[in-house]
This record gives structure tokens, sequence and C-alpha cells, in this order.
């Protein structure tokens, strides 16, 4: 795997220290990071916590296929983008994403670019936990091409 | 006839963790998405028919054939990430 392209499926805290040395770059001025968190309010429903479900190898071959498709698109970015597997609690961190580029305006667009592609492409599901004690699986997109 | 595992994920975690289904050699996916949502009833028809299979590194297209090597395989309901 090429070094300007770190993806990680993890069980323990995702941690933006971490993300944002994984891009860190002599020749980059600009650092974007994107964090996702649980929140505590879904259509009207109260949640109180988020359990991802995640096909991992699928996933992890997905993540790099997407900052793939990045390094393409902006020539010589680094990324860095971490997913969750598991269950988390209102207020913490679901995805994480960090980017490098020369300069700030490549920067915002190639994250932009990682974190719709995993909104759409990446197979993880979200079962949310209401505080009433019932669950749902939520909806998503489909993979069929 | 072969024997193919199809491991749940997502929303197809409320049936459990996965379906055991006799399936002829050659098989294509779209066959075996139907025998899935005929094992299943037809209540899940559209989140079958919404879903992918899959092993461990590649989506399968519906016109594909199951070959020796498929004795397992992922069922891929529409994905939210993030």
């Amino acid at each position: 795997m090429p070094s300007h392209i770190s993806v990680h499926i993890l069980q323990e805290p995702l941690a933006v220290g971490a993300a944002m040395e994984a891009v860190r770059d002599p020749g980059h001025g600009a650092i974007d990071l994107f964090v996702g968190v649980v929140r505590n309010l879904h259509v009207g429903k109260q949640v109180s916590g988020i359990t991802y479900d995640v096909h991992k190898p699928l996933a992890l071959c997905t993540m790099h296929a997407i900052c793939e498709e990045g390094t393409t698109k902006w020539h010589g970015s680094r990324f860095y983008v971490a997913h969750y597997h598991g269950s988390l609690a209102v207020g913490e961190i679901s995805v994480l994403i960090a980017v490098s580029t020369p300069h700030r305006a490549d920067c915002f667009e190639a994250c932009r670019y990682v974190i719709e592609a995993i909104k759409t492409r990446l197979p993880v599901w979200k079962q949310e936990h209401y505080l009433d004690g019932k669950s749902a699986w939520l909806p998503g997109h489909s993979l069929n091409g | 006839m072969a024997t193919i595992y199809i491991k749940y994920f997502g929303a197809f975690r409320n049936m459990g963790t996965g379906i055991a289904l006799e399936i002829p050699e050659g098989t294509t996916v779209a066959a075996i998405k139907k025998a899935l949502w005929q094992a299943l009833g037809a209540e899940h028809r559209q989140l079958v028919e919404d879903s992918v299979l899959a092993n461990d590194t590649t989506i399968l297209s519906n016109d594909a054939t199951l070959n020796t090597d498929s004795s397992t395989l992922v069922i891929l309901p529409p994905v939210c990430g993030g």
C-alpha cells in the first residue's frame, strides 16, 4: 500500500492527532480534517448511540480505492481515513478523514470527495439506538451498479 | 448442487447471522438473490433486490455465475457509513 494512503477500520477510539500526522508533508501547506460524530437526533427521534456494522475486507478495499481516486484527481495529495466498527455513544467519533495537499482549495475539495464517496460506497451500516429503548437499521444507498 | 453460505450484514442481521442455500452449479447471482428472498419470505424481496452479493474483495454483478470457490458469500444491503 503506498505511504500516501492510510486506511483503517478500528474498534478503538479514532484519534485526530494520528490522522494529522499520517498526512503531514513538508511540501503541503494545507491539512483538512473531517470528523464525523454521533448526533443525538435523527428524524425527530432522540438517539442514544449507534452501532456500526462493517464488512471489513471490502471496506478497506473500498476506502483505498476512494483514496487512489483522490490521488489521481489531486496529484500528490495524502489521505488518512478511519471508520469505527462497533457501538458509539452520542458525541463519539465514527469517521475520521485527513487530507493534505500543497494548497487549501484542493484540500477542501479532496476531503469532501472522500466523505461523500464513503457515504455512498463504503460497506458500513448504522443501527441507531433510541432513548425509548428501540433500535433500527437505517436505510442507505444501494451498491447495485 | 452446491451449498453456499450467505453471511448477513446490516438489516439482514435481524434475521440471524446467515443462511445456507442449495444452489445448482452455474447459478447466476440474480438467481441466488431470488432463492434468498424466497427463503426469507416475500416481505424481504425489496431488501434483497436492493442488496448485492459479494466476496471479501469484490461485489458480484447480477449476471455473474457461481463458481466452485464461492462457498461463502455476503449479502450487503444499502450502505450508510460515515
